[in-house]
């Protein structure tokens, strides 16, 4: 894989002391994105230490871990050898001094500003001040998250999709501080774990997330104007090529998750008319009926 | 129910080939009726010697066409310049039998408006389609609030016989498929415009990211970059809400022509018109 960190950068003013092969990677936040990045990272041959301050994440991302190795030996992805390997090269931690050696640091750890800060703050205190650092955040300003930074220029989004170890799709942030440098070694890096990157600017919902809220805003819309059934409207975009119908594919996000994602882009374009969030999936998520996770969204699932 | 042997096509929107493609595979006769009633515009007329003859050949045109080809149904698919749909609309209306369906296209103004236009508009009933590669004929129908529910019947099981997918919905501008479509490619457009990412890149993070069949930008090039703004600029006239304002992106593109792959170049560039190829962003 090394050779997939020595790719040439663009950007006229390579530091020379910038560390832009990543061979080890440290990965704060043992959650669902935390797993899958770690995964993806070990995957690829890099080195993974993840920092999670809850045991029970820790022991869960390891046992996350064992299992994606063990379908891909069932799949022949894999050798046993090959695939213990992968999980041998993930380490975990309960606190930071092990991200001294890493050469990049990625975030994914809950979607609030100031935990954010938190944590980068004290990553900083332990890397080096070339080390590059990597926010998985889907909806917060990346401009923000790197304000309170020693060295905000060293930081850029890398956004993943979920499942991470699975979703081919990076999308790499560039904030209003990043330097190019950095935008390029978060390129190299997303490359080095097999996916593909975008490189988009730093404005609310990023791409995709933004431009997918038509898709089931106006399809919300439909239905609150009685315009047809959910089912129907479903039935509809499956037949035109959509792999899943909007109301199916929330259920299948989580129709929490969705609407969170709609409030923010909503709050932070100040109120731009185009992602007002729809109060019938409002009353859903009020009600509880959160999609597949909890048995009934816009349908009910298995026994619910 | 009576059968639809015999249709005459009027407009020049995205829906034409559709219909001619499909219609021919399943042994209906199609008459494009939208030369037959041209007539020139009251600008036009401006300085031409022969009006009256104009005017006689065309009816006489149409009279020809009546007695050879007489229609089971009309099918509209002007979506563009409305004025003209209008206006075939209720040239049409007054020349046919009131027992002709109307399909007409409700991709920029509703069924009901249009079925205001005309005369018996109880027998229209709207529909909407756009391209979507590799998928079975599927359209929305929609009666509205006056359509006779014998027409409403004898076009869904027309439809449905000869291999067309109806998905009904209630009347609106845009019904389902173009008008949520039109808002995806609204918003892509506002991001290129924006500078968030390039168009391929735009194009690629919706399919990998989301599993679109199709990158938005691309998908509106195929489609027509002027029949996308006609869906948007529909629902906003209609709606009057500012969600609906078109990306001035994409109405700068279709001011200057750049219509998508019909004209050689859209969101994207492309080597021949209807050329399979595309070329930079």
């Amino acid at each position: 894989m090394a050779q997939g960190f020595c790719g040439s950068l663009d950007d006229g003013y390579t530091k020379s002391s910038v560390k832009t092969a990543v061979h080890r990677l440290g990965v704060v936040g043992a959650g669902t994105m935390g797993r899958g990045i770690a995964w993806a990272a070990a995957t690829a041959g890099l080195l993974v230490d993840v920092v999670d301050v809850e045991e029970k994440a820790r022991s869960a991302l390891l046992d996350f871990a064992r299992r994606r190795a063990a379908r891909a030996k069932e799949r022949g992805r894999m050798t046993a050898e090959e695939a213990a390997a992968a999980v041998d090269r993930i380490r975990v931690h309960a606190n930071d001094p092990p991200l001294a050696a890493a050469d990049a640091v990625i975030e994914a750890v809950f979607e609030a500003l100031d935990v954010k800060h938190r944590v980068f703050a004290a990553v900083e205190a332990v890397v080096s001040p070339e080390t590059l650092l990597l926010t998985n955040t889907s909806s917060l300003s990346v401009t923000e998250i790197a304000a309170g930074l020693r060295h905000p220029e060293r930081l850029a989004g890398m956004h993943f999709f979920n499942p991470a170890d699975v979703m081919p799709l990076v999308e790499i942030v560039r904030g209003a501080a990043t330097a190019p440098w950095a935008v390029s070694a978060a390129r190299t890096l997303a490359e080095a774990l097999g996916k593909t990157p975008v490189v988009v600017r730093d404005t609310p919902g990023f791409l995709v997330n933004r431009v997918a809220r038509a898709y089931y805003n106006e399809a919300l819309r439909l239905v609150e104007w009685r315009q047809a059934p959910l089912e129907t409207l479903d039935a509809l975009f499956e037949a035109r090529g959509f792999k899943m119908g909007p109301f199916a594919l929330q259920d299948m996000i989580g129709l929490d998750v969705n609407f969170a994602t709609t409030s923010t882009v909503f709050a932070q374009t100040f109120y731009e008319p185009r992602f007002r969030p729809s109060l019938l999936q409002k009353q859903y998520v009020t009600a509880g009926w959160l999609g597949q996770k909890n048995g009934r969204g816009f349908y009910r699932h298995g026994d619910g | 129910m009576a059968t639809v042997e015999r249709v005459w096509l009027v407009g020049d929107g995205v829906q034409r080939a559709f219909w001619t493609a499909h219609l021919s595979t399943r042994g209906v006769k199609v008459v494009d009726a939208t030369a037959l009633l041209e007539v020139p515009e009251p600008n036009e007329r401006e300085g031409n010697t022969q009006p009256l003859r104009l005017v006689r050949s065309t009816g006489e045109r149409i009279r020809q066409a009546l007695r050879e080809v007489p229609p089971d149904a009309v099918i509209d698919v002007e979506n563009v310049v409305l004025r003209r749909k209008r206006r075939r609309l209720i040239r049409l209306s007054a020349l046919l039998p009131a027992k002709v369906l109307f399909l007409v296209s409700a991709h920029a103004v509703s069924a009901g408006e249009a079925a205001a236009w005309i005369t018996f508009g109880d027998r229209l009933v709207g529909y909407g389609y756009f391209p979507a590669f590799g998928t079975a004929p599927a359209i929305d129908l929609a009666a509205h609030l006056d359509t006779a529910p014998p027409a409403m019947k004898q076009a869904q099981e027309w439809l449905e016989g000869i291999g067309i997918q109806a998905f009904v919905v209630e009347d609106e501008v845009g019904l389902a498929f173009p008008r949520v479509f039109s808002m995806i490619v609204n918003e892509a457009a506002f991001a290129l415009m924006e500078g968030v990412a390039a168009a391929e890149d735009i194009d690629r993070a919706m399919t990998l990211g989301t599993n679109y069949p199709q990158g938005p930008l691309r998908w509106a090039d195929e489609i027509g970059l002027d029949e996308v703004l006609a869906v948007l600029k529909g629902m906003h006239r209609a709606f009057g809400e500012d969600r609906y304002r078109p990306a001035p992106l994409l109405r700068r593109l279709v001011a200057a022509g750049r219509l998508g792959k019909k004209t050689g170049r859209g969101f994207y560039r492309y080597d021949r018109p209807d050329d399979g190829q595309s070329g930079d962003a």
